[in-house]
């Protein structure tokens, strides 16, 4: 019978036959390169170990065992991850914004990126960033694993749910934690009806919240749950607080097309908005805070000098405001509560460029809405008055938002499928007209 | 029927009449023609997938088999740019033009090989017609004729496209009869037995 350590040692050699298999496929731009040698490196820091340890040595042999079983994990999920499984033009604009907030001094590099891996899950709630919470050692990276629904692969306008995404990877284990922590303490919780526990749980079982909530609680009591351990039992407070701010990075680093996004999907998966999860607070308070914070960001009250194209944005933000609340118990912040945290927030990603997102110009969001509403994929591609080609670059996420402004009013025949396809296929096509400005 | 010179091309480009998008450099923009590049995709038959071309297969479009067959005729290479593709000699490959194509009522335009690239053995073979009234990327069905194998990056300007004004435009019956194709973002195996299923026993 082997030993522990004989057996963890013919684990390494599985893992390492593994990880050499994971090289059959592609993963993406360099991808499988990094993230082969990321997982070499590690894979032989664990060998190394387990030569070192005696056979006695339970304690190092079980924490070893860990960081094993960990890694396998990790090289277990890639082959899951090939680059057809997922839009890579997407990710690989994502990726951008990732590696801005998630950069993080190591003991061998004081800008050290994280690895991001890439697969597809099933189900529309499969969208997630799930963060290394430690790493291995302090000299190795961070591997973070972003994971989109198999089904929703060209839907990049849903993609932009992504971003909120992003905000739990920021939280988890970025530099930023404790600037975040401020923010939403002292900008955004303070004296409003999340103050703390005890005050979320008055607002919770308040005469004036509506009967579909009073209801759910009502189930819950049965359950021996109710305002004394309510978040004990049924739901976590610091979870919420945690999801709230992960929806201001959400509409701060992908700005209308997060909104968008963020209403369609949270309102397919509970169509009233006022299911009590363990985890989120009501989607109707979600969906009210996020436009009453676009509306802030001024992102609804664009005017432009051409009248179609503020009738079509216009469009736009009053098809989304019909998904607003307009029951005042949905209302968690006040405009002042509100504007302060978004003004902070937006300092803070300022400066981890490309985060922020920042409001197209006239000429850009035009170019991009004409070509959609010609049925042609958006990008930074123009003939001039004189006739001669016009390339500039354009941020994707104004792509993503001039696919939403033609949703909301589509050319006759084209789905929303469709539409989705047309701006994955200009995401990609800005990377050839990128590609060939640099050169 | 008469050939597009390349300043009407620029017009039609620049009033927005003809999308080919998007152009990279002027110089794409030829005097009777419009340099087209190679897109991300590339389909081949799969070795071992099938042993023959069988338009019967083609009319069974539900069962295990029929999709099996369908989905395991050709192997899928997505290709991002600064990574390449090799081309062997004999073999074929569907790959997407980068471009996307807006095609009028009242144009039509045929998609021919750069005379370097034939040069090079390389041949965009035989179904080479843009459809008035076709939205979409055009599939360069790609053979190599020469001895050694090409390599092929997305981006490298492989074909390109002539267009002709079309004597009299049918508007109505372009936008009711638009092909299978049209739309398409990636290219993909046509269904040779369309309309022709009277003249192939079931299997």
């Amino acid at each position: 019978m082997k030993s522990a350590r004989e057996f963890l040692i013919e684990e390494c050699h599985n893992l390492q036959n593994v990880l050499e298999e994971t090289l059959r496929f592609k993963y993406g731009l360099e991808a499988s390169k990094d993230f082969f040698e990321e997982c070499q490196a590690r894979l032989s820091f664990i060998s190394d170990e387990l030569t070192k340890a005696a056979d006695t040595d339970f304690g190092s042999l079980q924490s070893i065992g860990a960081l094993l079983a960990n890694l396998s994990g990790i090289i277990a999920r890639i082959e899951r991850s090939s680059i057809d499984e997922h839009s890579w033009p997407f990710v690989q604009e994502l990726k951008r914004i990732a590696v801005a907030i998630c950069t993080e001094a190591t003991l061998t590099n004081p800008n050290t990126p994280p690895e991001i891996h890439v697969l597809s899950g099933g189900g529309l709630d499969s969208y997630a960033i799930q963060p290394e919470l430690n790493r291995p050692t302090g000299s190795r990276k961070r591997i973070h694993t972003i994971v989109f629904p198999r089904t929703r692969k060209h839907f990049v306008l849903l993609h932009a749910i992504l971003g909120h995404e992003i905000g739990h990877a920021m939280w988890r284990c970025s530099s930023h934690q404790r600037a975040l922590n401020k923010i939403v303490d002292e900008a955004l919780f303070s004296d409003s009806v999340l103050a703390d526990r005890a005050s979320t749980t008055k607002w919770l079982y308040s005469d004036a919240a509506p009967d579909n909530v009073k209801l759910a609680l009502s189930r819950l009591r049965v359950s021996g749950i109710d305002e004394n351990n309510f978040f004990q039992s049924a739901a976590s407070w610091s979870a919420w607080k945690e999801e709230i701010l992960c929806d201001f990075i959400g509409l701060l680093s992908f700005g209308p097309s997060f909104v968008a996004a963020e209403c369609n999907l949270l309102y397919s998966l509970d169509p009233t908005g006022m299911g009590l999860g363990p985890n989120h607070p009501p989607v109707g308070c979600r969906v009210n805070y996020l436009l009453q914070s676009a509306s802030i960001l001024s992102h609804d009250s664009a005017s432009f000098s051409d009248d179609l194209l503020n009738a079509r944005i216009q469009n736009f933000w009053t098809a989304l405001n019909t998904k607003h609340k307009v029951d005042s118990w949905f209302e968690l912040f006040t405009q002042k509560q509100l504007k302060d945290t978004v003004d902070a927030l937006s300092s803070l990603l300022e400066g981890l460029p490309p985060s922020l997102y920042t409001a197209p110009s006239e000429s850009d969001i035009d170019l991009l809405v004409t070509q959609l509403a010609q049925i042609t994929p958006p990008t930074g591609f123009e003939m001039s008055d004189e006739q001669t080609v016009i390339c500039r670059e354009m941020d994707f996420r104004h792509v993503l938002y001039a696919g939403w402004i033609i949703a909301a009013d589509p050319p006759p025949n084209i789905s929303f499928t469709q539409i989705n396809r047309l701006c994955e296929h200009g995401i990609m096509q800005q990377f050839a007209i990128n590609k060939n400005r640099a050169k | 029927m008469a050939a597009l010179s390349g300043s009407s091309i620029r017009e039609k480009l620049t009033n927005r009449e003809l999308v080919v998008s998007p152009i990279l450099t002027d110089d794409q923009i030829g005097p009777s023609s419009i340099d087209l590049r190679m897109g991300t995709v590339v389909l081949v038959a799969r070795a071992g997938g099938q042993s023959h071309v069988e338009p019967a297969a083609y009319l069974d479009r539900q069962s295990h088999r029929g999709v099996e067959e369908r989905k395991q005729k050709h192997d899928k290479f997505v290709v991002p740019f600064l990574e390449s593709f090799l081309l062997h000699p004999g073999s074929l490959a569907l790959v997407p033009t980068l471009e996307w194509i807006v095609m009028p009522s009242t144009l039509q335009g045929v998609v021919t090989a750069r005379s370097s690239w034939a040069r090079e053995g390389l041949n965009i073979a035989t179904a080479t017609l843009v459809n008035p009234g076709y939205h979409g990327i055009v599939t360069l069905e790609l053979a190599n004729f020469g001895a050694i194998p090409i390599r092929l990056y997305p981006g490298l300007r492989l074909a390109q496209l002539a267009v002709y004004d079309l004597i009299r435009s049918d508007e109505s019956e372009t936008t009711t009869a638009v092909s299978q194709f049209n739309l398409a973002f990636e290219p993909e195996a046509g269904n040779i037995a369309k309309g022709d299923d009277a003249f192939i026993p079931k299997r």
